[in-house]
């Protein structure tokens, strides 16, 4: 069996005595794109910044390519980006600085950060702004920097939360080429939406959260059913559907 | 549509003003109280330090009879205050602020927004005025015999004196920002401007001082008969209207006194007005970032993810004027002070004006030469250890904390990059000012111990602030001064740092005394080094337990 890439393993998450997530597992094999989606403060945002480093878990693991994600922090780090779902950035900085740090923290050379830097901007229509300080960007410009930043070194994990919001219509449908790209070069994608119709049409697996449980998991067909995302996500969440009857593979 | 009166509207804001101190300071629905007494406290004891040093200044110049320009140095001294203050806080608080749109939206007179902003500017001053005043003005009734009403007249100037330059140096103070931040490095270029415009002002006092007199300083105490004459004109030359305030206190002058409550209280009603009248333009110019660059832009050359952290620190310095002001003032003084003691000499500085009340002779500059010896690189420990870039580093990363903690980099290279950009400016500064100092006749290892020192104490403080900031960062700031002024780790750095380095000056200079110059020299030189030693162990204790984030 082909080893995950991402690979969540009974994670639970505590703010004081209130449970954000409660045993949590999922996995994201090489290929796939797993779009994770729930209600408002259902633990979303808390399981990503768990992925990717940024807030430790109660319990449980993380592993990216086999790396714990605390245990073995900078390898684990290395091999993923972050994309937040707010793209706060470095104000004082250019575009083309903030592209030049994050390819420097994580060792890209020169030959190859131009030409990524270059053909992302470009597919991204950001090329024309990088000389530009980030003051200076809207929201959706900025979204689309932390993008670029994010794919610069290549890596085998994506972890996007809300990665469409903000994004013009264009850059909005390139996202999607992109992470197709990325999934059909052997990288994961594991990302949050609030935009189901975007789930649905992109995603290869499907994770939903409700209350800090996952309720469902698996391959987005099985998931919807003969019913549409919506339908089943608004069956699985707001309606407060049995968690057994959901499809889990 | 509800409209709030300007009277409502002025307290609402006023408390929501109080209410964002509070939350600065680390108040939280009834925690934080500890913190809010130990902030009380720690303004005390600086109050009560400077209070000392007020009353030590006043009975010294009333011993050298000079009691009578202590009235002209009091107002000057509450205007410089609220000057510094103004310069410091003006930028962010009244102008080029990040809630202007929130504020502005609300259905209140735009002049009591601005009054809003600009009142505790002026309650600040007026309260710092009266705590440097009234020492002095005590040490001077005790043994003037004062006009009747002088005492009131000098509450009333106490109390007014702060408030036309505090008016004059946020509209300084808005034209440096606006100028500044169309800067890529609007950072530098801020503190570029600010010194010059503090070089010229005391440079252009002095001129104007001499072609008054037109004589050196023996020739004006002789001309004037006595020396609070002579300070009096040095002062009322730095700042006219203190002149008046003089002539009212010492001798009762109802012209005086209504001249100088005019212009006091004129200048900060135009100014309130002139600011709310064109409010939005100010905060559109004081906030406006540098012009864009529509052209190609290359890639760097690659290098380490420390060098690139440091970079980037630096870049944050450059661009932020009230970090730069804040973080570098204490190497820009290394600097100027070292310039100045390498053209005029230490000697002459010492002995060409009044130290706290006394005037030292050459004979009497002479006779101290080992004490001096001693304490000189203190003065480079003092200005080494307020300079702490690195202090609110951790802090200042806010909402962009995401980036150092997904980085695959160690928290000791995170942390580590912030410190080194202190050491580089602190660096460059000090090697400036060795070399000034080398330049200048200073004898190479009082050099030595300077940079040493000023190192030593940097490094020291630096690392303490940042552990400090390391462990406990503040990421839910609304105003960068909560955390660069106001915050824990930076007061505790510096305050810390000043204490240390009076400490170990007075032990140097007493070991000097007891024990001659080489266990002094020594005390210089192994001590600045043990401090940087145990700042640096508590900031690898930090790194090591690794990097601060929501939920941790």
């Amino acid at each position: 069996m082909e080893r995950s890439v991402l690979e969540v393993s009974h994670y639970r998450k505590e703010y004081g005595g209130h449970i954000a997530v409660r045993d949590l597992s999922l996995s994201v094999a090489p290929g796939e794109i797993c779009g994770f989606i729930g209600h408002n403060g259902a633990g979303k945002t808390t399981l990503i910044r768990s992925v990717v480093g940024a807030q430790p878990p109660t319990s449980g693991t993380v592993r990216v390519c086999g790396h714990d994600v605390w245990r073995d922090a900078i390898a684990a780090k290395r091999l993923m980006a972050y994309v937040p779902d707010n793209p706060d950035v470095y104000d004082f900085l250019t575009g083309m600085q903030y592209l030049d740090l994050i390819a420097d923290i994580f060792g890209v050379g020169v030959a190859m950060r131009r030409q990524r830097i270059s053909e992302l901007a470009t597919r991204l229509e950001l090329a024309g702004v990088l000389g530009d300080p980030v003051s200076a960007y809207s929201h959706g410009m900025r979204q689309k920097l932390v993008l670029v930043g994010a794919l610069v070194h290549d890596p085998t994990l994506l972890v996007l939360d809300e990665p469409f919001v903000g994004l013009d219509p264009a850059a909005s449908h390139e996202l999607k080429v992109i992470l197709r790209e990325r999934a059909d070069a052997g990288g994961a994608v594991f990302f949050s939406s609030h935009v189901l119709e975007v789930v649905e049409k992109l995603c290869d697996t499907v994770a939903v959260i409700r209350h800090g449980e996952l309720v469902a998991f698996g391959p987005t067909d099985e998931v919807r059913g003969s019913a549409s995302l919506e339908d089943v996500f608004l069956e699985l969440v707001e309606n407060g559907s049995d968690v057994a009857d959901a499809p889990r593979v | 549509m509800i409209a709030v009166s300007g009277g409502q509207g002025l307290l609402t804001l006023l408390r929501l003003q109080a209410g964002a101190f509070l939350y600065s300071l680390g108040v939280r629905r009834g925690s934080g109280r500890l913190r809010v007494a130990g902030a009380c406290v720690l303004a005390v004891l600086l109050a009560a330090m400077a209070a000392a040093y007020m009353w030590a200044l006043g009975s010294g110049m009333v011993a050298a009879r000079a009691g009578e320009a202590i009235p002209a140095l009091a107002a000057l001294a509450g205007s410089l205050a609220a000057v510094a203050l103004v310069f410091v806080k003006a930028p962010g608080t009244v102008f080029g602020c990040r809630d202007y749109d929130l504020v502005t939206a609300l259905p209140v007179p735009v002049r009591t927004v601005v009054l809003v902003r600009t009142a505790p500017l002026y309650g600040f001053g007026i309260a710092l005025s009266v705590l440097l005043s009234v020492p002095l003005y005590t040490a001077y009734f005790l043994v003037a015999s004062p006009a009747p009403g002088a005492v009131a007249m000098a509450v009333v100037v106490s109390v007014l004196a702060p408030l036309a330059p505090a008016a004059v140096a946020t509209i300084v103070s808005l034209a440096l920002t606006s100028v500044a931040v169309r800067f890529r490095h609007a950072g530098v270029v801020q503190l570029v401007l600010s010194t010059l415009l503090v070089v010229g002002v005391v440079a252009g006092s002095f001129a104007f001082s001499e072609s008054f007199s037109g004589a050196d300083d023996v020739a004006v105490l002789a001309a004037m008969g006595d020396m609070a004459g002579a300070l009096s004109a040095a002062v009322s030359s730095v700042y006219p209207p203190a002149a008046w305030a003089g002539a009212a206190v010492v001798g009762g002058s109802a012209t005086g006194l209504a001249a100088f409550c005019a212009l006091s209280l004129a200048c900060p009603a135009l100014v309130t007005l002139g600011l709310a009248a064109r409010y939005s333009a100010v905060n559109a110019l004081a906030a406006s970032g540098p012009r864009s660059r529509r052209k190609r832009v290359k890639v760097s050359a690659a290098t380490s993810p420390l060098f690139a952290l440091t970079r980037k620190e630096l870049r944050r310095i450059g661009s932020m004027p009230f970090y730069a002001m804040n973080g570098c003032a204490g190497l820009l003084l290394m600097v100027m002070a070292s310039v100045a003691a390498s053209v005029f000499g230490v000697d002459a500085l010492l002995s060409s004006g009044v130290v706290d009340g006394v005037r030292l002779d050459a004979q009497a500059v002479e006779a101290m030469r080992a004490q001096i010896d001693a304490a000189l690189p203190w003065v480079f420990g003092f200005c080494g250890a307020m300079s702490l870039t690195a202090g609110p580093s951790v802090s200042l990363e806010a909402r962009a904390n995401w980036l150092m903690l997904t980085a695959p980099v160690g928290a000791g290279t995170v942390l580590a990059s912030k410190l080194l950009a202190n050491i580089v400016l602190g660096g460059a500064a000090v090697a400036a000012s060795a070399v000034a100092l080398l330049v200048g006749g200073i004898a190479p290892l009082i050099v030595l111990q300077s940079a040493v020192c000023a190192m030593g104490m940097l490094v020291g403080f630096a690392s303490v602030a940042l552990s400090i900031d390391a462990a406990r960062p503040n990421f839910a700031w609304t105003s960068p001064s909560e955390i660069i002024k106001r915050g824990l780790p930076v007061m505790a750095g510096s305050l810390g740092g000043v204490l240390v380095s009076f400490g170990l000056g007075f032990l140097s200079v007493t070991a000097a005394d007891v024990f001659g110059p080489a266990v002094s020299a020594a005390i210089n030189l192994i001590a600045p080094a043990a401090c940087a030693l145990v700042g640096l162990t508590a900031l690898r204790l930090v790194a090591h337990r690794g990097l601060p984030g929501l939920g941790w």
